[in-house]
């Protein structure tokens, strides 16, 4: 019996690690992909103006797109991976030293 | 002779040398600089916090409305609306997000209403959590484009607002993410179970029976049933996305105003709702669609209001719309049909719109437009107005 639970436990946890796991230390990995720029200015130009007009990313600095962009997550039905290459894209182009702030 | 030769080119030598030792000390004085000013930034990107696990970002949009020729309104302004959106950041897998909807009524009061609020888990790369109130996968203009500065008209399709046949939002859960097929193609989902709507019918003495299907989520589920349904997604290229929706369940029936308020003795309804919508994007040009109907099912031992809604009840909308940006300019013009069918008969009625945008900036968008309501009762006269809009996405 105890054994059973011990495999259930085991599994459990190895499932749990599965499902939740690869979000995180994906993102640590992307920071140092010098494609997710590339790949995200594409995901970009692809699924933002399937809704809205496209908003500059010099509207925002690093830290607002953040929560921003997760939240267009949930509603664009992107994966992960889209996700944070959208993301890299926009911090990295929001820099107010090449970009005015003008309507593109 | 050859001395002197000597003489001077030792002195040119040592000019050029004292020269290129200034140089090279303010340079070295230069990079100094820069690495000081370097330094203090850190310091100053470090006091700020910038970089935590939390993260707050207000979102949101605003917009003023004014209506003019119509002969069921006076000539004036009719909308002023702040609509803030939180956005809760916790690490990289948690996001609260609300939606509240503030604006001044007919009498001066404001409306506060809260139109979403949900704990977003991101439970994998394809997957997330949603619990709360969200607004209905059902179709894409009630969870995608309702915004003021994303509609690309002052109005909402008719049918797809409030009172319309488009559910509004539900209370409940769902499973939403995205999945990659091949190559460019992609698909996204949406699976959520809710407390689902409540039929209310209005039965004053004397008067009309009135029928709405309240699709407003609401914080009880008083039949003690739940409606399950969800939409997918489908992306053949990144331009064009077609949608499929539906949900199904059992629904109460209210007798009064109030979703609360469920008739005594009276049976649950077979609910469905299907939905189809399509959006294609070529350049500057883009046509959108939208097609929802909700079905109550028929009760032959319905009771309330003395068996007036025994039948089956279809509440069924729909509109196409076209828009073009002229390109490297800031004017917009937008044309869309549509058709409202409810077993309210003074409602239905078909309608078009023709308008035209202007945009200071892709979120700050001045709108007007006419628009004509053609009522299937010839006995109502139809509306002919127009709407103007300014609105602001932030």
């Amino acid at each position: 019996m105890k054994l059973m639970n011990r495999n259930l436990i085991s599994n459990a946890a190895l499932m749990a690690a599965l499902f939740f796991g690869g979000a995180g230390s994906a993102a640590a990995q992307d920071a140092d992909d010098p494609m997710a720029f590339v790949r995200g200015a594409q995901s970009w130009a692809d699924n933002c103006a399937r809704c809205h007009n496209m908003r500059d990313p010099a509207e925002f600095r690093d830290d607002f797109w953040e929560p921003s962009v997760l939240h267009m997550r949930l509603r664009a039905g992107l994966t992960g991976q889209e996700t944070r290459d959208i993301l890299t894209f926009l911090q990295k182009a929001n820099d107010p030293a090449d970009n005015k702030g003008e309507n593109k | 002779m050859k001395k002197l030769h000597f003489i001077k080119l030792s002195l040119a030598a040592s000019v050029l040398a004292s020269g290129t030792a200034i140089a090279n000390e303010d340079t070295e004085s230069k990079i100094a600089n820069l690495e000081s000013q370097i330094a203090a930034l850190r310091e100053d990107v470090k006091s700020n916090n910038l970089d935590t696990l939390s993260k707050l970002h207000m979102a949101g949009y605003a917009n003023v409305d004014a209506i003019a020729g119509s002969d069921r309104q006076e000539d004036g302004f009719t909308a002023a609306r702040f609509a803030p959106i939180f956005h809760f950041q916790f690490s990289d897998r948690v996001l609260f997000e609300g939606e509240f909807e503030a604006e001044t009524d007919e009498n001066g009061e404001s409306e506060i209403a809260v139109e979403y609020a949900t704990i977003d888990l991101i439970l994998n790369d394809y997957m997330a959590l949603v619990a709360g109130k969200f607004l209905s996968p059902i179709g894409q203009f009630r969870q995608n484009v309702h915004p003021s500065w994303i509609n690309k008209l002052p109005t909402a399709p008719v049918g797809f607002g409030h009172g319309g046949a488009a559910p509004l939002s539900d209370l409940g859960v769902q499973l939403r993410g995205g999945i990659p097929l091949s190559g460019s193609m992609r698909a996204n989902y949406a699976l959520f179970t809710s407390n689902g709507p409540t039929l209310v019918v209005d039965a004053d003495p004397g008067e009309e029976v009135e029928i709405e299907l309240e699709t407003e989520a609401a914080a009880s589920n008083g039949d003690g049933n739940f409606v399950y349904g969800g939409r997918v997604g489908f992306l053949p290229v990144p331009a064009l996305e077609l949608g499929l929706s539906g949900a199904l369940g059992k629904i109460g029936v209210a007798e009064g105003h109030d979703v609360s308020d469920l008739a005594a003795g009276e049976p649950d309804r077979d609910y469905t709702v299907l939905g189809a919508d399509a959006v294609y994007n070529l350049d500057t040009l883009q046509l959108r669609g939208e097609f929802i109907q909700q079905t109550v099912g028929s009760e032959a031992n319905s009771a309330v209001a003395g068996g007036a809604v025994t039948e089956e009840l279809e509440y069924t909308a729909w509109y196409a719309q076209a828009a073009y940006r002229v390109p490297d300019t800031k004017w917009e013009g937008v044309v869309r049909i549509g058709d409202l069918d409810t077993p309210g008969a003074d409602a239905n009625r078909s309608q078009w719109s023709a308008g035209v945008n202007y945009l200071f900036a892709n979120h700050v968008i001045i709108k007007a437009a006419y628009t004509v309501d053609d009522y299937d009762d010839n006995a109502i006269d139809d509306d002919e107005r127009f709407n103007i809009q300014l609105a602001y996405g932030f």
